[in-house]
């Protein structure tokens, strides 16, 4: 099980979606995606997405303004 | 929905909830209490302003709880075959329209049908909304957001769409400055077209709102044979 | 007694910021947004534009240096909207300015009210070129058309004109086409 940081921070959305999808793709099954980014819409965007697609997904705050997107690849 | 391996990763990486400390909630009253002595002062003065005043910070508000962003609900439906924010955008439409409805029955059954007089926005259709309408969607999609959108992540403190800010100044002016040039070649020969105008504005409304329903339901339908198996 | 109230105060915050910091469903936005344009045209007989703002603040800024922008034919086309407020000066604080600055107020009270508010920054000189031609675009197109997004659209369909949905049909075309360019450039 492999664990990759994406770091999209000062990205505006929809770029850190892209590239986080892009990214999954890349993954093998089990892997763990994690999606830094400061954009309040992202969050919910990539949240939506995984669960649109049946990704295992969490969106955790970790600074002020800042969250973390754990996608694992089912 | 979350796996015993992601729990693992992300309690091994977030010991501390530091995040969960930091208060900001004081300025926030701070500044909803500055606001509210400005409408106190403009509804005192008499002044229209304090309509624009609270619905304007009413509207942020909205905006930034629900994440609501134009862009992305002209843009999911193909990028990520998602269509929940347009659903919410027609949701909208909809409210409106019937809003919208009723306040031009009252205006209409005491006025003539003057356009620029007209509660609500009817202007001229043509080449030059096709061509305005088809640039704005390029710049919404590069900046990264739309008109509202700029106003919504200024207020988060983001600063890049303080450039785009800069960009709609000059944009704007630029095109005001060249509109002489584009009215005289398309523009002046547009015609507005108002539906009511041609159709009972009872019977405008009604198509109006099954067209919006048929379209929340299409776009129900595209998202579910999207799904993957 | 004392160590058990203040316990208890201290809980009652917690769960307060954890409740501001739930994000609303879009559809209860779009419930919300649809409401709020109603009642903003019930009551003061304006839609809401956001363009307009920006088109006054960039020719007020114009006018002080010196150039003489309100002498161009837009705003004697477009005397209705802007007549009175060129008439008494009100360049920089008028309605669709009120309603820009209020946005800005509301999205920032939002944010602190969930503890997120952060100052960013620029990643690097492309995102800054395309945020600003972004822009540049959008301000150009939204006077072709005679409002952006929200003026034209979002304000031009409950209107009952029929230039709103073109304008869907054509942001639409252009949002696909930028998102071809974005994908290119910026992924």
């Amino acid at each position: 099980m492999k664990v990759r940081d994406l770091d999209c921070l000062y990205e505006a959305c929809p770029i850190p979606l892209i590239k986080a999808i892009k990214e999954l793709r890349r993954l093998n099954s089990g892997d763990i995606l994690v999606v830094h980014s400061d954009e309040s819409c992202v969050g919910v965007a990539m949240v939506e997405w995984a669960e649109q697609n049946n990704y295992q997904v969490k969106l955790v705050e970790t600074e002020v303004g800042e969250w973390e997107i754990y996608v694992q690849k089912p | 929905m979350m796996s015993k391996e992601m729990e693992a990763l992300i309690l091994k990486r977030h010991k501390t909830e530091k995040v969960k400390k930091k208060n900001q909630i004081p300025y926030a009253i701070i500044i909803l209490v500055i606001a509210s002595i400005i409408s106190v002062s403009l509804w005192r003065n008499n002044h229209s302003y304090v309509v624009f005043w609270i619905t304007g910070i009413s509207f942020g508000i909205v905006l930034r709880y629900s994440r609501f962003c134009f862009a992305a609900a002209f843009r999911d439906p193909f990028l990520v075959k998602n269509t929940k924010l347009m659903r919410a955008l027609l949701l909208s439409l909809m409210i409106s329209t019937t809003g919208f409805a009723i306040i031009q029955y009252g205006y209409l059954k005491n006025n003539s049908m003057d356009y620029a007089h007209i509660p609500g926005m009817i202007i001229s259709v043509g080449f030059h909304t096709m061509i305005g309408a088809f640039i704005f969607g390029i710049g919404m999609s590069i900046a990264g957001g739309c008109a509202a959108s700029v106003l919504m992540r200024i207020g988060e403190g983001h600063v890049l769409p303080w450039v785009t800010l800069l960009g709609f100044f000059i944009g704007t002016v630029l095109g005001a400055k060249d509109y002489s040039f584009w009215y005289e070649k398309i523009i002046k020969n547009a015609k507005i077209v108002y539906f009511p105008k041609y159709v009972n504005l009872g019977i405008v409304f009604i198509v109006q709102m099954i067209v919006l329903i048929i379209l929340y339901k299409l776009m129900i339908w595209y998202q579910k044979k999207s799904i993957k198996r | 007694m004392f160590k058990n109230h203040n316990y208890y105060g201290k809980d009652w915050i917690k769960s307060m910021m954890q409740w501001l910091k739930k994000p609303w469903p879009y559809w209860v936005g779009g419930v919300l947004l649809g409401v709020l344009n109603v009642v903003l045209l019930a009551i003061s007989g304006t839609v809401w534009q956001v363009t307009n703002g920006f088109l006054l603040w960039g020719a007020g800024a114009l006018e002080l240096v010196g150039f003489e922008p309100f002498k161009w034919e837009y705003f004697k086309l477009y005397n209705n909207r802007y007549e009175e407020i060129i008439l008494n000066h009100n360049i920089f604080i008028n309605k669709y300015t009120i309603l820009n600055i209020g946005v800005v107020l509301g999205s920032l009270v939002a944010t602190l009210l969930a503890s997120q508010f952060k100052l960013g920054k620029a990643k690097n000189i492309r995102h800054i070129l395309f945020a600003f031609l972004g822009g540049l675009m959008m301000g150009y197109g939204s006077r072709l058309t005679g409002g952006c997004n929200i003026g034209s659209f979002f304000s031009g369909i409950p209107s009952f004109s029929l230039h709103a949905w073109v304008f869907w049909i054509f942001i639409t075309l252009g949002a696909w086409v930028g998102t071809r360019i974005l994908i290119k450039f910026l992924i």
